[in-house]
């Protein structure tokens, strides 16, 4: 035990005195996380959406004082004028850019078509499109209800504003990059090993009675360390600077925590174990985390990868471990969820192959 | 008995034989030195001898015990500086040996250690700012830390200025004193002379000499060179000349401004040659007896030329 300490803090410390590990474990990760926040998250921050609009009543009417009073509900629509106005103070509203729509109510007649007004130069934007979608849902509620004769408009309400519930997308991508920052220490992380076999310390270790093994559960406990480190700054950053909201299971995290990062270590212990030089090692490393990069999740759903590449996102790691990360961390997930055990069966067995492996290679080569 | 016992050694690489059969035995106390040049197996036997390789053939007696048995016993009771100095980079001299005292039952203070090898001003550097020398000086530090019976250390000095080179043969010279048995190897003829109690010669993976390093050169030939310089340069040819007919001397002849004598009794023809200078008021400027070193006995052995 005393052996363990002694090991775990000489390796501690002379990890946390590499530079470059500070940089590659903790800064890249804040860095990537930051820009591809603001690059992505920015154009895709649904919650963000506000839209300034005004209805137009040329002739009251029941229907059009019902339809006016749940698009008044509709927390994106922001007000310029509270009380309808007319048709020709809209125009004039539209073309000044005074508001970005103007919503023209019709007067009762159930065949009357509810008119969007907006500036010739919106007429493919994002506003564009997702105005006519919320007007088309509210209209489609209200014909619906018409139709049942008794409408209840708070129960509209409610439908339209539920989109507050889902996840954010800077949610979605934080926890993702959080993953993907773990599992790239582990790959990268390996570097001392390839170095200590080409300087000769690790065969000036095998002259000592320690166990050689012991001297490797030091070294994961190390990047345990680094791995609560990252997760502490990424969280921080993403709760203070990008308002994440997180919605943590403890339990299950801290498990897809311990055995992702362990997995991810052995994955990066099987490829050093593959490379005489660092510099093959790295180059190992850097292909590993490429081609998982981008098609395990972490900047979007895997849903939304062409169906040729769904099959290779299935088998690899990344997937589950930013799955495991994501629902223990913001869908508040535990371990009574199904899909919890397949995220650590898969890291699990991955881990356990790499280790193996790796192995077989360590021994081949001393 | 002997606290170190290898017999009939072999190990091949490929077709290459490294080291083949090679047998010595090493006292309690001593300093044993393998000297051999580059690539004549000092390594590979070292290594057999620490464990770190398995020898195709041939037995090793460390204490009476052996690796397959006893590996984990040998361990604690031997201490080694491989040839290249492993360390860690971004440890301080003291975290260094702190961390290898951790890895035995029985240890040498740390402080005390430090002592030894002096390093006391260092204590708190990390290894990385520590020069070649200091480097090599925690090396046998860090060998050290378990107060071993015996020490192996792979080529100490390579690399290093004379300075630095001094003070490891200190350090040995020191640890001779409190009764380690220090089995090093070398490929400095100079080193293996001045530390070593006794020297096996090794080329080619065999031994061709093992003796202490002045029974090895007394088996050289009896001849030995003087050289000498006259205040007047001009008489060089004629007192060769003369010195030629001086008793024992085989031959002499003037080099370089010098004037070289061969004999098999330096001091009886010395005698004999300043009784003539004095009767005859020559003036002798300088007068050297040539050494001969261990480079001669592997000369003489080999019939190869010694290269560092």
């Amino acid at each position: 035990m005393r052996q363990l300490m002694k090991l775990f803090e000489a390796e501690l410390k002379s990890t946390l005195r590499e530079k470059a590990v500070w940089f590659w474990l903790i800064f890249f990760p804040v860095i990537l996380f930051v820009i591809f926040t603001v690059i992505i998250g920015g154009a895709n921050e649904e919650s963000d959406f506000e839209a300034k609009v005004v209805t137009v009543i040329e002739k009251p009417s029941q229907a059009a004082d019902q339809l006016n009073a749940i698009l008044h509900d509709i927390d994106v629509f922001k007000w310029a004028e509270d009380e309808p106005v007319s048709l020709e103070t809209a125009r004039e509203l539209v073309k000044d850019r005074k508001v970005d729509a103007a919503i023209v109510l019709p007067a009762g007649n159930e065949s009357e078509k509810v008119v969007l007004l907006m500036n010739k130069e919106k007429e493919n934007s994002a506003t564009a499109q997702a105005l006519s979608g919320i007007l088309a849902r509210v209209l489609e509620e209200m014909n619906y209800r018409l139709a049942n004769a008794t409408p209840t408009f708070a129960l509209a309400t409610e439908y339209l504003s539920s989109g507050g519930n889902q996840i954010k997308f800077v949610d979605f991508l934080m926890t993702g990059m959080l993953a993907l920052g773990l599992a790239q220490s582990g790959l990268f992380g390996q570097m001392g090993l390839v170095e200590y076999r080409r300087n000769g310390l690790q065969k000036r270790l095998m002259l000592t009675p320690i166990k050689m093994h012991l001297f490797g559960i030091g070294h994961i406990m190390v990047h345990l360390i680094l791995g609560v480190i990252q997760v502490i700054v990424i969280t921080l950053i993403g709760v203070l600077l990008f308002k994440v909201n997180l919605n943590i299971d403890f339990l299950a995290f801290i498990i897809v925590f311990a055995v992702g990062v362990i997995a991810f270590n052995a994955m990066g212990y099987m490829l050093a174990s593959f490379s005489k030089t660092q510099e093959s090692y790295s180059g190992l490393a850097n292909i590993a985390s490429f081609l998982m990069m981008f098609i395990s999740g972490v900047f979007f759903d895997v849903a939304m990868l062409p169906d040729y590449i769904r099959p290779v996102s299935n088998v690899i790691p990344l997937t589950y471990f930013v799955s495991g990360i994501r629902d223990s961390m913001v869908y508040g997930l535990g371990v009574t969820h199904a899909p919890f055990w397949i995220n650590i069966a898969v890291l699990a067995a991955w881990g356990l192959a790499a280790f193996i492996i790796g192995t077989m290679f360590s021994k081949r080569r001393t | 008995m002997s606290i170190l016992e290898v017999k009939d050694l072999r190990k091949t690489f490929g077709s290459v034989v490294a080291v083949d059969r090679i047998s010595f035995t090493v006292e309690e106390g001593e300093i044993f030195t393998i000297i051999g040049p580059n690539g004549a197996g000092k390594t590979t036997t070292l290594e057999m001898i620490e464990g770190l390789q398995a020898p195709d053939q041939g037995e090793i007696s460390i204490k009476g015990m052996g690796w397959k048995r006893d590996g984990e016993k040998i361990k604690q009771i031997i201490g080694v500086q491989p040839q290249t100095s492993a360390l860690f980079d971004k440890l301080t001299v003291y975290e260094n040996l702190d961390v290898f005292s951790s890895f035995y039952h029985k240890t040498r203070p740390v402080p005390e250690i430090i002592e030894l090898i002096n390093l006391q001003d260092h204590r708190n550097k990390w290894v990385q700012n520590l020069s070649g020398g200091q480097k090599q000086r925690l090396a046998i530090g860090l060998a050290l830390v378990n107060d071993p019976d015996i020490l192996f250390f792979d080529e100490p000095t390579t690399g290093l200025d004379p300075q630095a080179r001094i003070n490891i043969w200190d350090i040995i010279l020191k640890l001779k004193e409190l009764g380690k048995t220090v089995i090093l190897t070398t490929h400095y003829m100079e080193e293996a002379e001045k530390l070593s109690d006794r020297v096996c010669i090794v080329d080619q993976g065999r031994v061709v000499a093992l003796d202490t390093p002045k029974k090895l050169i007394d088996q050289l030939s009896k001849e030995r060179e003087i050289q000498l310089a006259f205040t007047d340069p001009a008489q060089n040819e004629a007192m060769a000349a003369l010195i030629k007919t001086l008793p024992k001397v085989s031959n002499a002849n003037v080099e370089e401004n010098r004037v070289h004598v061969w004999t098999e009794r330096p001091e009886e023809t010395l005698y004999h040659l300043f009784q003539y200078t004095a009767e005859n008021h020559i003036e002798v400027e300088q007068v050297s007896i040539k050494d001969l070193s261990l480079e001669d006995v592997f000369i003489a052995l080999t019939g190869k030329e010694w290269r560092d």
